[in-house]
């Protein structure tokens, strides 16, 4: 995981929380040095009821916490791995 | 994208443990970003990001939306007490939802969809179609009335729906549909279920007899919801039959006459933000419109339809062009109105009112224009030319139910079409469809220019430019009218002197067949040239009107240049422009005209020149004498021309002089020429003024007192603006 750059998340699904019962979940468009994000077909999802929100901008003092599916970051690592042989 | 569709059925509370949580990954990673560096998807422009709403900021995120307990414990299935009057408050709010939405250009969420009942409706359309119940009170008011209104309701959204699909008008601009997500409307059942529905409920009010105004309000609101659904009935079957539509004003007005001794009062929540905060929504919160207080929206929207199905009683296409030029000149009609307009003259069966076909109709334009024969004329032309020659002209028309500032920027693209065209005729050397497709480029190019006077777009400086260069085209358009009538009257005096010759001519083979070719030009000719001559002679008239009314403007501005108020240009010094950059900016739409050329910046500066009276010269106050004697004698010719105008459409044609072929719109076009007059008369008025108080001005030693504005009158026509003169505010 820790050879992944901030690029390598560009375009893949982000699961942000920001409170205890809100959730956003949407593609990662873009991101600044001081952590907001900006996602894109985001799905919200507050306790039992979901909802489509578009394009969501999260600045950083709102959002909880960042995660993402196991088996997709475990395809990024891997590919960032294959890549990485693949130049040296 | 569905986001199901990217994480499968993940379930975040269920499948935590496939979650990882990256939040101390991003953390570090963007500690090491330099403060201004940004990653992003290549292909997203950071443009786009500025529409995105920012979670946590009340004014962009719709989940921050606070709504009150009633909203919140608000339910459809609630019979909330006295059910006729709160049955009455919901449709009657309801209703004026409407006419926010349709009328005053509100959004749809804000209007219809914030209504309880219309959510609940489309909702339970999300399994399918469905007549209804759509919620269960145990009321019958409820449950049956209401449940009609509101699938009444909705099925008038599914029609403007569809019209908007049509792609006429420009959705935000000219109307919303934001649905919230909802794809249902398609779910909601045929017309004739809903108009059963409809006349059940008023059936069923017969059974009421308590005679409150409660009651007959809602009587007259489930009529004028029967004839709301009926409205797409002008699209499907091109219905031309207005009984509805007279209901619709009769019921409105029955409507506006009670509605201030009622005090109407929804149940506390049924009209909220609430579908804001729980439906999909991609903008940001919008508080509940103010709704007009009565339905007078209905009663526009009706005339505006009844003024629009005129045009299928169109016998030439002199009267459509009229009618087209005039239906939407005085005020902005109605959306829908705009909308069925063009779907109703150009019809998908490819036909121009079910009557012509797209070249026919196009070949009775150039017929009318010239008073040729279209099958002499259309052999010698390239079926593609004619072709696209009718799209142009559709194009046209289409353009003339726009919205006021499309309409003008429909013009600009429309004269380079003009323009391309005419070169291509002029190619394949066909003078008449060369000189129609120059007045319509000329003409276009006149309204394209004054336009900009009635959208406020020109500034004072700019108004010696543009009403000299109005000017210009108005004598080219002018000559080129000159030509086409001199080429009928030459026809018509060919065959008179036909029957000249007939006279003369000894009984024989050659008598007989100049009699032959003389009866056929007066049976199948002559009436066609009379016609197009006496409609050349209206346009004649009317473009020296438009030629007069810019010189006038043009002489004014020069006597309040020479009087040092006004200049052309700027009064404000930029280091980032001049004035020939901002003049070749305000030219640009026709810098690629090729006929008339555009003439050059200098040539604008030069006939300034030639107007303004220098202060040096001794004869300063003759020739500003003899510009206001000036001005006065042309302002008295073209209240003449405009009566003679006025008495022509009054007169039905009839006159033998001129025909206008405004038959249809009869009173739109005397309101038009009158507020001409009205604009002329100000015009004169308005050169003794600005001459009397900058005299007195110069004798006070005070000529930095005024400045320039352009004024627009309420009873004026908004292309001839008043060059004002304004006192300067003091600022201190």
């Amino acid at each position: 995981m820790n050879i992944l750059k901030l690029s390598d998340f560009i375009g893949n699904t982000l699961i942000v929380s920001l409170t205890e019962d809100r959730i956003l979940v949407g593609s990662l468009v873009a991101v600044d040095a001081q952590m907001n994000l900006l996602l894109d077909h985001v799905e919200e999802r507050m306790g039992s009821s979901s909802r489509m929100m578009g394009l969501v901008s999260v600045p950083r003092r709102s959002l909880q916490s960042i995660m993402i599916n196991k088996p997709v970051l475990q395809q990024l690592t891997a590919n960032k791995v294959e890549f990485m042989a693949s130049i040296v | 994208m569905e986001v199901d569709s990217i994480l499968g059925s993940l379930s975040i509370a269920d499948n935590i443990d496939q979650l990882v949580d990256v939040t101390g990954l991003f953390d570090e990673l963007c500690s090491k970003l330099k403060p201004e560096v940004i990653v992003k998807d290549p292909k997203f422009d950071l443009f786009e990001g500025t529409h995105s709403l920012e979670v946590d900021n009340s004014k962009l995120d719709s989940s921050l939306i606070e709504l009150t307990a009633e909203e919140l414990e608000f339910d459809v299935n609630v019979a909330y007490e006295s059910p006729l009057e709160k049955v009455t408050a919901i449709s009657d709010r309801l209703l004026r939802c409407v006419i926010s939405w349709l009328n005053e250009y509100q959004t749809l969420p804000t209007t219809v969809l914030s209504c309880r009942y219309t959510e609940s409706l489309l909702s339970s359309l999300l399994k399918g179609t469905s007549a209804g119940p759509f919620w269960r009170t145990g009321n019958v008011l409820y449950d049956k009335v209401l449940g009609s209104c509101v699938l009444g309701v909705c099925y008038l959204t599914k029609f403007v729906q569809k019209l908007l699909s049509a792609g006429i008008v420009f959705e935000e601009e000219d109307l919303n549909f934001n649905s919230m997500g909802f794809n249902t409307f398609n779910n909601l059942p045929e017309q004739d279920v809903i108009i059963g529905a409809l006349t059940e409920s008023l059936q069923l009010l017969e059974a009421y007899s308590d005679g409150s105004l409660h009651l007959t309000t809602l009587r007259h609101i489930l009529k004028i919801i029967l004839c709301l659904v009926h409205l797409e009935d002008h699209l499907t079957d091109y219905s031309t039959e207005t009984i509805h539509l007279d209901e619709l004003i009769e019921n409105s007005n029955s409507v506006n006459g009670i509605l201030p001794q009622l005090q109407l009062s929804p149940p506390n929540g049924s009209f909220s933000t609430y579908i804001q905060k729980h439906r999909s929504n991609q903008f940001p919160p919008r508080k509940i419109t103010k709704l007009p207080t009565d339905y007078s929206g209905f009663i526009t929207l009706a005339d505006d339809i009844k003024t629009i199905l005129l045009v299928n009683k169109a016998e030439s296409t002199l009267e459509t062009y009229q009618f087209a030029r005039f239906f939407n000149k005085l005020k902005q009609r109605h959306v829908i109105a705009r909308i069925l307009f063009p779907l109703i003259f150009i019809r998908d069966d490819r036909t121009v009112l079910g009557k012509h076909s797209f070249t026919h109709f196009y070949s009775l334009h150039i017929k009318e224009f010239s008073a040729q024969i279209p099958s002499k004329l259309l052999s010698s032309i390239g079926n593609e030319l004619i072709h696209e020659s009718s799209n142009i002209l559709l194009e046209w028309y289409q353009n003339c139910s726009q919205n006021t500032c499309r309409y003008r920027q429909g013009f600009n693209r429309q004269l380079i079409l003009w323009d391309s065209l005419q070169a291509q005729f002029e190619s394949v050397n066909s003078q008449t469809y060369c000189s129609w497709t120059y007045f319509m480029k000329l003409s276009s190019m006149i309204e394209f220019s004054l336009k900009g006077f009635d959208l406020d777009i020109y500034k004072p400086f700019e108004a010696y430019s543009m009403f000299w260069y109005v000017y210009y085209l108005s004598h080219h358009l002018e000559n080129l009218l000159k030509e086409c009538q001199g080429d009928v009257e030459s026809h018509i005096n060919t065959i008179h002197s036909m029957n000249k010759k007939l006279k003369k001519l000894k009984a024989g083979e050659k008598k007989d067949q100049l009699r032959t070719k003389y009866r056929f030009a007066m049976d199948n000719e002559m009436e066609q040239l009379r016609t197009t001559k006496q409609f050349l002679t209206y346009l004649l008239k009317e473009v020296s009107i438009t030629k007069s009314l810019c010189l006038i403007e043009v002489f004014q501005f020069a006597i309040l240049k020479s009087f040092g108020m006004i200049d052309v240009k700027s009064s404000i010094p930029s280091n980032f422009s001049s004035e020939r950059l901002i003049h070749n900016l305000r030219f640009k739409p026709f810098n690629s005209i090729g006929v008339p050329e555009l003439p050059e910046y200098e040539v604008f500066q030069q006939t300034l020149k030639d107007f303004i009276i220098e202060d040096k010269e001794a004869a300063f106050d003759i020739k500003l004498e003899r510009a206001t004697t000036f001005i006065d004698t042309e302002v008295r010719n073209v209240v003449d021309s405009i009566d003679e105008i006025m008495q022509g459409i009054k007169g039905g044609d009839n006159n033998g002089a001129m025909v206008t072929g405004t038959r249809l719109v009869q009173e739109l076009s005397l309101e038009y020429y009158s507020k001409l007059k009205h604009t002329s008369k100000a015009l004169a008025v308005n050169s003794e003024v600005i001459v009397t108080t900058l005299k007195r001005n110069i004798e006070h030693k005070g000529s930095n007192d005024y400045k320039v504005e352009l004024h627009y009158t309420a009873e004026g026509w908004n292309y001839f603006p008043i060059q004002t003169l304004r006192l300067k505010k003091n600022r201190y």
